[in-house]
């Protein structure tokens, strides 16, 4: 008996068949002795077909143009993961994009996320205030939280293209949710934050200039001032302050320890470190109608530390002249340092 | 005249090449008889599809080409002298996949063109150049010829060794190092398709 032909060895034939057929169209004898070839045994035809199929298919490197090098393409997409083809992204994105459109997977995916949201948000536009001493802590459906300090208003709106914050007056403290598809945008006077996925406060206050203090992550800062400034990164544990001039953003390296200090206030407290009474009592102010006063103001240079209720000024007073070895004396509306 | 149209290789390419490391990872699963590999049934489901007179019916390629490819083995499996019980309960109780979408069915025309372009990486010189003189530059053998300085039928030759080494990458899968293998390597694959099994995946 006749030993079976073997895949391979039929798989060879074909592949020289598809070739030859690819230089020329046969002519009589050769398309009668392939017919020959084909007519005995299925699996011939199959091969051959398949063959040709393999040549038709690898028509589509047209796709590359002339000059395509395979080795420099290997180099530079072997590591893109098959997987990227279940994410649905459209065929017709041209191959030299796949790696950066790879990066932007997620966002894309976020993107359609957020789409589904966008329109629940559209009447999501709200104004948030607290009344002095009132610490109110909003959440947002996408994740991230708002912490609105004493004495403090805030207008959001978040639409399909961005998180919008604007910080009216007082401090909040940011922390913001990653959507690359929708900055999270704060703006607070002429100081314009955009930040990712970062834990930030923004402060602004009547008498102060701006400030925003980074506590994780960085931020880009904008002014939006008549000169415009090229935006400005900082990073965590530093501080930018926007100059009266208006001119630039100066920023400042914190201790972490000092960043937490600042903090303080998410707890309902104030902390204190070798600071002035008179600025502590300021802090005070913001959280209190209980006024503190200095009957000499000399005592206002003496300097505090410690950590405090930031609605109970009374307690302060007391406890700061227990160890400054003063007298507070409460009064109806304040309440009085004195030697 | 039996031979294969355009018309049909181009279909094969566009629906049932994409196909074929998924068909592979089920004919695997299989219990085939003594006589008969993967590539045999690959190779007759191939035959098969390209002797339909028509294939404008063919509404779910992948699909079909499964219902080929089980009847060939059960045919064989009836023809074979040692009639396997279990081999035949076995095949009945692979019912065609449900509709539901492979991975290789997901495969989009862009990964298509990515596969094909990390796999003719894997060409050997001098088939690589004549291979894609041929195909994106259009170039008729003959100027391949003149071009690499080489003979009419060294090309042909060359062109011939890229489709095999193509359809063993990219018919496989395009993975593992198949395609480094020379196509006259008889029977490598006989009795354990290592390659469609891990296509399989789970």
């Amino acid at each position: 008996m006749i030993r079976r032909e073997t895949s391979a060895e039929i798989d060879a034939v074909a592949a020289d068949w598809a070739a030859r057929v690819d230089a020329a169209p046969l002519d009589g004898a050769a398309q009668a002795e392939l017919d020959a070839w084909l007519e005995s045994d299925t699996r011939r035809l199959g091969a051959y077909a398949r063959a040709r199929a393999m040549l038709a298919h690898a028509g589509r490197l047209q796709a590359f143009g002339t000059g395509f090098d395979p080795e420099a393409y290997r180099a530079l997409h072997q590591a893109s993961p098959p997987e990227a083809v279940e994410t649905g992204l459209e065929p017709a994105v041209p191959l030299v994009r796949r790696r950066s459109f790879l990066l932007g997977g997620g966002a894309a995916v976020a993107a359609g996320a957020v789409a589904a949201v966008g329109f629940s948000w559209q009447a999501a536009a709200a104004t948030y205030t607290t009344r002095r001493g009132e610490i109110r802590l909003i959440p947002f459906e996408d994740g991230s939280s708002m912490t609105l300090n004493t004495a403090s208003t805030a207008r959001v709106k978040f639409t399909a293209t961005e998180r919008h914050v604007e910080l009216v007056e007082g401090e909040a403290m940011f922390d913001v949710a990653r959507d690359h598809a929708r900055p999270f945008v704060v703006a607070a006077g002429d100081m314009k934050v955009r930040a990712a996925a970062t834990s930030f406060t923004v402060q602004r206050l009547a008498s102060r200039p701006v400030q925003v203090m980074v506590r994780r992550g960085e931020v880009e800062i904008d002014r939006t001032g008549l000169r415009p400034m090229p935006a400005q990164r900082v990073t965590a544990n530093m501080r930018a302050i926007s100059t009266p001039t208006g001119a630039e953003i100066v920023t400042t390296p914190l201790a972490p320890a000092e960043v937490s200090r600042e903090q303080a206030w998410r707890e309902g407290m104030l902390s204190f470190e070798d600071v002035p009474l008179k600025q502590a009592a300021d802090e005070f102010a913001r959280y209190s109608d209980t006024r503190i006063a200095f009957a000499d103001p000399a005592i206002g240079d003496e300097t505090v530390t410690g950590l405090f209720a930031a609605n109970n000024p009374v307690g302060f007073a007391k406890s700061v002249a227990l160890s400054l070895d003063l007298k507070a004396d409460p009064r109806a509306g304040d309440v009085v340092l004195r030697r | 005249m039996r031979g294969v149209s355009n018309e049909r290789a181009l279909w094969l390419a566009r629906h049932i090449l994409p196909h074929e490391p998924w068909l592979r990872a089920f004919i695997a699963r299989m219990r085939l008889p003594e006589d008969l590999d993967v590539d045999d049934v690959v190779q007759e489901a191939y035959g098969k599809l390209a002797s339909l007179e028509s294939v404008d019916d063919v509404r779910n390629p992948r699909n079909y080409l499964y219902s080929v490819a089980r009847m060939i083995v059960l045919m064989h499996i009836r023809r074979s002298k040692i009639v396997s019980i279990r081999a035949v309960d076995d095949l009945e109780s692979y019912a065609v996949p449900a509709n539901d979408p492979s991975p290789e069915q997901q495969v989009s025309d862009r990964e298509q063109l990515h596969l094909l372009g990390l796999a003719v990486a894997e060409l050997p010189e001098p088939s690589r150049k004549a291979f894609l003189l041929r195909m994106i530059d259009e170039l008729s053998h003959k100027e391949i010829a003149e071009r690499l300085g080489m003979s009419d039928n060294a090309v042909q030759k060359n062109i011939a060794k890229s489709i095999g080494i193509l359809l063993k990458r990219l018919g496989r899968g395009g993975n593992g190092d198949a395609g480094a293998s020379s196509i006259a390597q008889p029977h490598e694959n006989r009795g354990s398709d290592d390659t469609a099994r891990d296509e399989r995946g789970n």
